[in-house]
């Protein structure tokens, strides 16, 4: 199910807010298609896909609750259980089905 | 699911392991682990294994691809195998337990049951991820992959499942692929192993090379020091002999025999003696002596090469065992070469009535007993004894490969196999353990390269308990005239227990296969039953022992406790001095 903050203003503060939420997340950043590509393998109970504004002030907001992660990256996929980052898109990079499968799997990794 | 097991299992023989080692000259390296856990390098000098012990056998698949050519599977084919096979393992049970915790959770969104579903999926995602990395972009299988998620659309469960059957495909295409790679270009490798002894050669199994079963643990025994029912029978029999030799007046100890080298020597000693003398009076027979003349030629030529190698006893076990077999096979074949000659040339001149030749047929028939004596008590047991070792050396050569060895790739070659000589069926010392890897190419030609036999040796420390007649030297009694009954050697029924291979013996045994075989010595107790006052009444001895040629040879030191009597002796394995050597190794017990 794909998540999208209400407003841009708040936006920073939502994205926090959701990524407490104990479930595995794939943050994509100000991406429509991607969200929409990346929700329609996101199926069952704990695979999220939250839409968020493509921000610095979001960026920070994920990066203070989820780690480092690279400032360009298109999305970013936050494990469950840590909250961490643990996988990321970079730009340039191919985006498929088995490249979204190895997302929501390094969200299913240990 | 059920796909997924059915390709699990398929995969079995495609399991390889990684990583070629460094470059070396033979393909084939061996080593010994007995079953203490010690573990012998199996050298240029090694010729025997233990019989107890497992030969492990590591394959250096870089020195096989050289040999091989180019004509192998590339290395990536053979990880991409193992990656699969790995990711595939159990991939089935995870799918449904993970199917299950989501419709729990799905049902009851609990804690518990987000917990549990994060751990069913956390046994799929490591899994996804090693397939996933083996379809890099632009790929057939990346496209399959793509094609089959698109299918499955969001359902985790179906994702995974989805994921998993492709690889399986995948898998099966990589092996029709590495099928057809072979029966195009590629050459194939079998890899065999046989236990050779007298009966035949038996096949035995090599892991990851071969689909032959192996048998229950069979180990021979390491520490025998109870008699066993045959044995007690050979007692027994024996001291029925010693009692029927007490009373022949004059019975001697089996003089002439006492090892192996003796035999040679006697044989040369006294032999050519008798030939040498005989050779200057066959100018009597003239033209006729001829046939004679050349095979006394041989014979002599024969024997003086025994009587160079072998006189004073000092000739080692090793070289014993290399020029033993031959020497004395021609020695034999010598002799009876000579005999057919004397006998022909003794029909042709029966009826001859000149002197000279009666007198020289008189003396060629003496020498021909001595001759046929000496072929037949010493040379005949020991050609007979080393021509069983030689026929499990030869049989060896023609060892074939059945259909339950498999042909490999070289990329599916294992870098490591073993023989565990104890799950290997019935063996007994002296057998031989070989091994063979050939390349069979599209044509099925086959070449060998690389082969390797051991002999199958008691090579660790053991002890064994033999049965032996023993010969007390000690002054006769007297009779009422003061004459002494018999003479000074005493027959007796004995036993010794015997410990061997200790003090280096297991090295020697490894690398003269023939020093367990002939020379095989022990050291250890000799418990006897003399009748020195000749009442009829057996007596109690004990004693050190020293044992050699495989018990036939004993000797020792013993003292008689009812005599309190010390007296050294000489202990023969052979029941009558005219039994033959059997050629069975006597330190396994036959039942």
């Amino acid at each position: 199910m794909i998540e999208v903050p209400s407003t841009a203003a708040d936006a920073a503060g939502e994205v926090a807010q959701h990524l407490q939420e104990p479930r595995a997340w794939l943050v994509v950043f100000g991406d429509g298609a991607l969200a929409q590509f990346a929700d329609g393998m996101a199926g069952g109970p704990v695979r999220r896909v939250l839409l968020a504004p493509d921000t610095d002030a979001v960026r920070a907001a994920v990066a203070s609750c989820a780690g480092a992660f690279d400032a360009r990256s298109r999305a970013v996929a936050i494990h469950p259980r840590s909250g961490r980052v643990v996988d990321q898109l970079l730009p340039g990079e191919p985006m498929d089905e088995v490249r979204l499968l190895t997302l929501f799997a390094a969200m299913d990794t240990p | 699911v059920r796909r997924l097991f059915a390709a699990t299992g398929a995969l079995a023989v495609l399991a390889t392991a990684h990583s070629a080692g460094a470059q070396r000259d033979t393909i084939l390296t061996y080593s010994e682990v007995t079953r203490s856990g010690a573990v012998h390098p199996i050298e240029g000098r090694t010729r025997a294994v233990d019989v107890n012990s497992t030969i492990r056998i590591g394959v250096d698949r870089e020195a096989l691809r050289r040999v091989t050519g180019a004509a192998s599977l590339p290395q990536h084919f053979t990880d991409d195998v193992a990656t699969l096979t790995q990711a595939l393992a159990g991939a089935g049970e995870a799918v449904t337990a993970m199917a299950a915790a989501e419709r729990a959770y799905a049902a009851n969104p609990t804690e518990p049951n987000r917990i549990a579903l994060l751990d069913a999926l956390s046994v799929l995602g490591p899994r996804a991820l090693a397939i996933a990395r083996l379809a890099p972009e632009g790929s057939p299988f990346r496209a399959q992959l793509n094609w089959a998620l698109r299918a499955a659309g969001r359902d985790p469960v179906a994702q995974y499942t989805a994921v998993f059957n492709t690889a399986a495909e995948y898998v099966n295409t990589l092996q029709q692929d590495a099928e057809s790679f072979a029966a195009q270009n590629g050459v194939r490798v079998r890899m065999g192993a046989w236990i050779v002894g007298d009966q035949g050669s038996r096949e035995v199994h090599l892991p990851g090379f071969d689909t032959v079963q192996t048998q229950a643990p069979n180990v021979l025994p390491t520490f025998q020091i109870l008699l066993t029912a045959d044995q007690v029978t050979q007692l027994r029999a024996l001291g029925d002999q010693a009692r029927t030799l007490r009373t022949q007046t004059g019975a001697t100890p089996l003089a002439d025999v006492t090892d192996v080298r003796d035999r040679l020597r006697a044989v040369a000693a006294e032999g050519l003696q008798c030939v040498d003398s005989v050779r200057g009076k066959l100018a009597a027979f003239q033209a006729q002596g001829q046939p004679v003349k050349e095979a006394t030629d041989s014979l002599l030529a024969a024997w003086r090469t025994l009587r160079a190698r072998y006189a004073g006893g000092a000739t080692p076990a090793a070289d014993l065992a290399t020029t033993g077999p031959a020497d004395a096979a021609a020695a034999w074949n010598a002799a009876q070469a000579w005999l057919t000659a004397v006998d022909a040339l003794q029909k042709r001149t029966a009826t001859s009535t000149e002197a000279a030749v009666n007198d020289a047929r008189t003396s060629l028939l003496g020498c021909a007993g001595q001759v046929r004596t000496r072929a037949a008590g010493d040379l005949a047991p020991l050609v007979s004894s080393f021509a069983s070792q030689a026929a499990r050396r030869l049989a060896t050569e023609s060892l074939e490969f059945s259909d339950r060895v498999l042909a490999l790739d070289v990329a599916q070659v294992p870098e490591q196999t073993e023989l565990a000589l104890v799950t290997a069926g019935p063996r007994s010392p002296g057998d031989q353990v070989a091994f063979r890897m050939s390349l069979v190419d599209a044509h099925k030609q086959e070449r060998v390269v690389a082969s390797q036999s051991y002999a199958v040796e008691r090579a660790e420390p053991f002890i064994h308990l033999t049965v032996a007649m023993v010969w007390a030297h000690r002054d006769p009694p007297k009779d009422a005239s003061g004459q002494p009954r018999g003479n000074e050697w005493h027959p007796a029924p004995g036993y010794s227990i015997l410990a061997k291979r200790f003090l280096g013996g297991g090295r020697l045994a490894r690398r003269y296969p023939l020093y367990g075989e002939v020379l095989n010595p022990g050291i250890g107790l000799n418990l006897s039953a003399p009748d020195f006052n000749l009442d009829d009444t057996p007596e109690f001895a004990a004693g050190v022992v020293l044992s050699v040629f495989r018990d036939y040879v004993q000797a020792g030191y013993s003292y008689n406790f009812q005599r309190s009597q010390w007296f050294p002796f000489i202990g023969i394995r052979l029941p009558l001095p005219s039994a033959t050597l059997p050629v069975s190794e006597n330190t396994t017990p036959s039942s």
